[in-house]
């Protein structure tokens, strides 16, 4: 996801932000899902007791358990009746307690007025005579004293519970109704454990949505954490990868300077090869000819002084052959296709050509006439005889050619890409070597050492030929001499004969 | 003016629905196995006579109470099929109308005909 930063300059930096580290811990959720659990289950239970509370209840467990007491304490008493009712009501705390003689007449009562009336009530007569328990809140039929005094008048609604005795008798409660549908009354309506459990419950959802709020804060300062954290961090990675580029901008600044200062050196020593090297010659054909114009000048002079010019003037078209040479190739490079050769071709051409150069085929060593290599066979001669020619005019008395198929030395200086495989032509002379600091530059444009008679350009024109011939040039040089190793790439019909 | 006046009371009295206004000074009470309707549960102060009509099988009663329980008045107990009419003067409020009566037969159960069901509430408007 891509989110965009509320930092002012951040409109350019989409700031990739990974979802997991987004998320805040899930205890914020857990803790919200708890509460509302324990909300739920509050709730749920002061419903539940609410509707327990609201459902209708009537009296009759009541009148049976008093009735159950009322006859226990006629029983302990038989004897007294009068005495047994009274106790009852007040035990029971009632408004009145009646005997009722299986006739229906009252024989004793709480209530002195009553004893002697006539029950007229069917429904509770019903019950006595049948032996069921039976109440019903209706008017009384004689006045009710309690302790002397008119407490309830004829007419007046009471209940009446009557509990069928043994042999027909009946015990008769009265209740006072508004006394206990008021009591019930009171026990109706939203009761405190229902406000308890309701006020339990709102606590537990205002602390659910406190922690979502709570969750969802930290959750919003989390992620704006995370996004200034990656906006930081890319801006840190930009200026990383401004200062690399930077740096590597100075570097190439660094090395293009050097090169410039390089190819200045260059130049000002050409500059002075040309002034030298082509001057010299050029003086001395010049006072060559100005000598032979002079008169009685001894033959013998005159010849060895032609000869010196004649040696001059050859110079002179080597050295600018060079650099025509070198001009070609760097303009219009090396126009030729490789393809295989008889390797005993090549060493006909050189024999034939370079006469100096003593091919020292080896005892035992690769017959030159099974050999094909994959080259161009006149650069090739061109480059064997170049790096001949390189080693006679540095001082060498003798350059010998041997071939054989792996380098037998260390390279301490190598050019191209050696091939594989490949068959090494090993030019060797016993010159007085190479300076070792001086190889590196060796195969370099115009780069000669300082005691170097030549032009600077024959090593960097071989270098040139080797990278065409798609071949290498390995270097192994001491006092006693030097080897340079040319890599020529096998032919394939060499291969193919081989396989075959 | 006045006759449209006249038609939107007319119109509200019929969009009362079963909360009809019962006729002033009458109202006749189903009592049975295990439920008390009345005729209507709206009616006017005053003087009113309830015609108790027992369609159970089981004698019944009526008492009528003010909601915090004082009684006002109560019937004889009612005889199956048989009629009692139980007169009460209302103030306007709500009033509880309930059975009364308990009993334990021979199957040994004790039915307490309030708690089966038998309440309902009377509203009684000014």
């Amino acid at each position: 996801m891509v989110l965009r930063t509320g930092l002012a300059d951040a409109d350019d930096h989409a700031v990739t932000v990974d979802p997991s580290r987004r998320s805040p811990s899930g205890v914020w959720l857990a803790g919200a899902s708890l509460a509302g659990l324990l909300a739920l289950g509050a709730l749920v239970g002061a419903m539940a007791h609410q509707r327990s509370v609201d459902r209708p209840v009537g009296e009759g467990e009541l009148f049976v358990a008093d009735a159950a007491q009322a006859r226990a304490e006629l029983e302990s008493n038989p004897d007294d009746a009068e005495m047994a009712v009274r106790r009852i009501r007040n035990l029971l705390a009632i408004e009145a307690v009646a005997l009722v003689g299986s006739d229906g007449v009252i024989e004793a009562s709480s209530s002195p007025s009553q004893v002697g009336s006539q029950l007229q009530n069917g429904l509770l007569l019903y019950g006595q005579s049948s032996g069921f328990f039976a109440a019903v809140a209706t008017s009384i039929d004689h006045e009710i004293l309690i302790d002397g005094v008119s407490e309830w008048e004829d007419g007046e609604i009471l209940y009446h519970v009557m509990q069928p005795l043994d042999g027909g008798e009946g015990l008769l409660l009265y209740y006072d109704v508004s006394e206990l549908l008021a009591r019930r009354a009171r026990e109706r309506g939203i009761q405190p454990l229902t406000m308890q459990l309701v006020g339990v419950g709102s606590f537990f959802v205002i602390a659910g949505i406190l922690l979502l709020i709570a969750r969802s804060a930290v959750a919003r300062r989390i992620r704006e954490m995370v996004i200034e954290s990656e906006f930081l961090r890319q801006q840190s990675a930009e200026l990383e990868e401004h200062n690399r580029q930077l740096a590597a901008a100075r570097s190439e600044a660094e090395r293009a300077l050097a090169l410039a200062e390089e190819k200045n050196r260059i130049r000002a020593e050409f500059v002075l090869m040309i002034n030298h090297e082509l001057r010299t010659p050029l003086t001395s054909l010049v006072t060559g000819a100005e000598l032979l114009s002079q008169f009685g000048l001894p033959e013998a002079d005159r010849v060895q002084l032609l000869s010196h010019m004649v040696a001059d003037g050859k110079r002179l078209q080597e050295m600018i052959a060079q650099m025509l040479t070198v001009a070609r190739i760097e303009n219009r490079g090396l126009n030729f296709t490789l393809r295989d050769v008889p390797f005993a071709e090549v060493l006909a051409d050189l024999s034939e050509k370079h006469p100096r150069l003593r091919i020292q085929p080896r005892p035992g060593g690769i017959d030159p006439r099974s050999v094909y290599v994959r080259t161009d066979p006149m650069t090739l001669s061109q480059l064997v005889a170049s790096l001949a020619d390189n080693a006679l005019s540095h001082g060498a008395t003798r350059v010998d050619l041997v071939w054989q198929d792996s380098l037998p030395f260390r390279a301490m200086h190598e050019v191209g890409q050696r091939p594989e495989p490949a068959l090494f032509l090993l030019v060797i002379d016993d010159g007085p070597g190479i300076d070792p600091t001086f190889l590196p530059r060796a195969f370099e444009k115009f780069e000669k050492h300082s005691h170097s008679a030549g032009t600077g350009l024959g090593l960097y024109i071989a270098r040139m030929m080797v990278d065409a011939l798609a071949g290498s040039l390995s270097v192994h040089s001491s006092h006693h001499g030097t080897t340079m190793a040319i890599g020529v790439p096998l032919g394939r019909r060499l291969l193919v004969e081989s396989a075959a | 003016m006045r006759k449209l006046g006249l038609a939107v009371v007319a119109a509200l009295v019929l969009a009362c629905g079963a909360r009809v206004e019962a006729e002033r000074g009458t109202m006749e009470v189903k009592l049975d196995e295990f439920y008390i309707e009345p005729a209507s549960s709206l009616v006017g102060a005053g003087s009113i006579d309830l015609e108790l009509r027992n369609e159970g099988e089981i004698p019944h009663t009526l008492v009528v109470a003010t909601n915090d329980g004082t009684v006002l008045a109560a019937s004889d107990a009612v005889q199956p099929q048989a009629q009692q009419i139980l007169t009460v003067r209302l103030q306007p409020g709500t009033y509880q109308l309930t059975c009364r009566i308990v009993f334990r037969g021979d199957d040994g159960l004790l039915v307490d005909h309030y708690q089966e069901g038998m309440g309902t509430v009377l509203t009684v408007e000014p």
